[in-house]
């Protein structure tokens, strides 16, 4: 993906007269320039070029201003015509970058285990960002029914990472306010950062019971032979256990929320 | 027979200024059907438009400086090589070159 | 013998306990001593990271940096807490300015990280420091005729560029072979078991895992053996609920490699946690040894 620019040469005079022909061989063979045509007018020359990183605009156009034959060069950098805000906020989170990779080729969701639940697979997620249809992204459950198998990461032929996508996404749409009304996961998934923030470590009865108690009270009762099972072979600790830096990483949490987000 | 030329334009800054705006600009000149492409650029210019028309250019230029929006105009007219060499010898001979349009105040 | 410090992740504390204590069981026996890392806190897993970028680096780097004063590798039993751990050392040295954040709330609690920790999972430490050979010398119980499916979860090889294949990775099966069992063919061993979807995603685990148990059974495996915490309970614990959900009727023990390795290794077997599976594995192991009582 490169920066287009166009470059308006005038010619010298004295070279204006034998010297076109020579003048555009030279231009042309330079490899960022794309087309070069003669005009009339303010400017000899319009040239199109497309330069892609490390080498800048500024740099190609010192190349040509140097020419002896060229008097005056003038740059006009292209800028995108449509700005898709949301596909740069996406590629500013840490783990959204490689949207711009992506070629559709499909093999993530041929891979996703759980695709069949997602509102739109990940493939799609990729292109609506693409088009910019932030709320049609932040709202779907595709990224809170991703089980992070990274299947689709390690089988990418263009080293996206969907899994490390799907987990920006879900910041993202924590961070926006913006979520599907039908998805629990947030909901548990606030409730083990909880857990953590006040024990230090993960209590996982407390975590389940804070779960269904604010998702779905009935469905705990389904829970209830399988929690008797696990709690009767010990492996279900009633009581949380806190550890003793608990107040050390407190500091550490408050820290970062003062010092905000991670873009 | 066919003429391409660009046209550099600068518009008010408010257009530019706004990206709702610059768009419903952008796609107010390509509406016009001899214009091939508009681009929004930075530099001394605003717009960096093509155009393909079918004898002269003046006729597509005064259609865009009609628009309340755009402040300057410059036309370059795309020349083959050989063509160019015989017009230098007969300045007089060139047909358009720069249409300069200041808005009123 | 090789030190390391151990990160046991939350889970062995309550519904994977029996890691725990296969894990410590077994560690004499293959000149390896785990040493708890002082006060580690939990690594955050995927829910913290799908919240909050800075705040899951940091609570991460907490265990980072104090596994760092030890100067020793920080192995962890647990494929979340693996992959977890790994993540934020691979954000922290390609982010620096996440870094330099993450660097001022550590200090406040006088912490600092310098990036020099290595984390491993303690099943490729097992397979690549003690190595094969060293395990099959050490067996008193070779578990003849024991059919078992090598399952690898999907963390134990991905994302990180693994020391095993990434699709169709291999280790687990050898050490199955190594112990004088037979490893299973099981085309989906290293696929999702839903890890914690199960629980605000119980319909669409139980379906993954119904498949995996069916893509185990029907290539005649006596039972599985896992690498991962969330693997085992999802596969145990929830089994009961698959066979009402799906008509089925497995009864598919699901072990630890630690406890089969315990088994092997002729290690007393209170001390392997063999009772606090959901699913029996007496009947199962019975003609290898005879079990202990279940505690009750």
């Amino acid at each position: 993906m490169g920066t287009k620019a166009y470059l308006m040469v005038k010619m010298e005079m004295s070279y204006a007269r034998d010297g076109h022909t020579d003048g555009m061989k030279e231009l042309k063979a330079m490899p960022e320039i794309e087309t070069v045509e003669p005009v009339s007018g303010d400017y000899d020359f319009v040239i199109a070029a497309t330069v892609d990183a490390p080498v800048r605009v500024a740099s190609v156009a010192s190349e040509i201003r140097a020419k002896e034959w060229v008097k005056n060069l003038d740059v006009l950098k292209v800028e995108p015509a449509a700005p898709n805000p949301f596909l740069d906020e996406v590629c500013s989170t840490p783990g959204g970058e490689c949207v711009r990779w992506c070629v559709q080729c499909g093999m993530c969701s041929a891979s996703c285990p759980n695709v069949g639940k997602m509102d739109y697979s990940p493939r799609k997620i990729i292109a609506l960002i693409r088009a910019g249809r932030r709320y049609d992204v932040l709202t779907s459950n595709s990224m809170w029914v991703c089980a992070s198998c990274y299947l689709c990461t390690v089988r990418c032929p263009k080293d996206v990472k969907p899994t490390e996508l799907m987990h920006a996404l879900e910041r993202l749409s924590f961070h926006h306010g913006l979520r599907h009304g039908a998805t629990s996961t947030p909901a548990m998934y606030n409730a083990f950062v909880n857990s953590i923030n006040n024990n230090g470590r993960v209590h996982e009865l407390g975590l389940m019971s804070k779960f269904y108690l604010k998702t779905n009270p009935l469905a705990a009762l389904k829970m209830i032979p399988i929690g008797l099972k696990l709690l009767s072979r010990g492996r279900m600790p009633l009581k949380p256990r806190k550890i003793r830096g608990i107040n050390q990483l407190k500091t550490i949490i408050e820290k970062a929320n003062v010092l905000g987000g991670a873009q | 027979m066919g003429t391409k030329a660009y046209f550099l334009i600068n518009v008010d800054e408010q257009i530019t200024q706004n990206q709702e705006h610059l768009i419903r600009a952008t796609g107010e000149l390509e509406k016009i059907p001899e214009v091939e492409f508009v681009e929004p650029v930075s530099g001394i210019y605003d717009l960096m438009v093509k155009v393909d028309v079918p004898i002269r250019t003046i006729f597509v230029a005064n259609k865009i400086l009609e628009k309340e929006w755009v402040t300057r105009l410059l036309v370059l007219r795309i020349e083959p090589v050989e063509h160019r060499r015989i017009e230098h010898i007969e300045p007089e001979k060139i047909s358009e070159l720069s249409v300069t349009h200041l808005p009123q105040a | 013998m090789r030190y390391y410090s151990y990160f046991p992740g939350c889970s062995l504390e309550a519904t994977a306990v029996a890691y725990g204590l296969s894990t410590q069981a077994i560690t004499g026996a293959l000149d390896m001593e785990l040493i708890e890392l002082e006060d580690w806190n939990c690594c955050g897993s995927t829910p913290y990271g799908s919240t909050n970028e800075l705040e899951s680096l940091c609570i991460a780097a907490r265990n980072l940096a104090l596994a760092e004063k030890t100067g020793l590798d920080l192995v962890t039993p647990c494929s979340s807490c693996y992959t977890t751990l790994n993540r934020a050392n691979s954000q922290l040295r390609e982010y620096p300015d996440l870094k330099g954040k993450v660097d001022e709330c550590l200090a406040t609690a006088g912490l600092e990280y310098k990036g020099t920790v290595k984390i491993r999972h303690l099943f490729e430490v097992i397979f690549n420091d003690t190595g094969l050979k060293t395990i099959e010398s050490k067996v008193m119980n070779p578990l003849t005729g024991l059919r078992v499916a090598p399952y690898y979860g999907c963390q134990l090889v991905r994302p990180e560029p693994s020391f095993d294949n990434q699709q169709n990775p291999q280790s687990l099966d050898r050490l199955i072979a190594s112990l004088g069992a037979e490893p299973v063919p099981f085309p989906l061993k290293d696929r999702c078991c839903g890890g914690s979807l199960i629980i605000p995603e119980l319909d669409l685990a139980l379906g993954l895992i119904h498949q995996l148990l069916e893509s185990a059974g029907s290539n005649g495996a006596q039972c599985i053996v896992t690498v991962c915490p969330l693997c085992q309970t999802n596969l145990d614990a929830y089994q009961g609920m698959v066979n009402s959900k799906f008509g089925t009727s497995y009864n598919l023990p699901i072990l630890f490699f630690t406890q089969l390795l315990g088994v092997a290794l002729g290690i007393e077997l209170q001390g392997l946690g063999l009772d606090k599976g959901v699913i029996s594995a007496e009947k199962v192991l019975a003609p290898s040894v005879t079990m202990a009582e279940p505690a009750t």
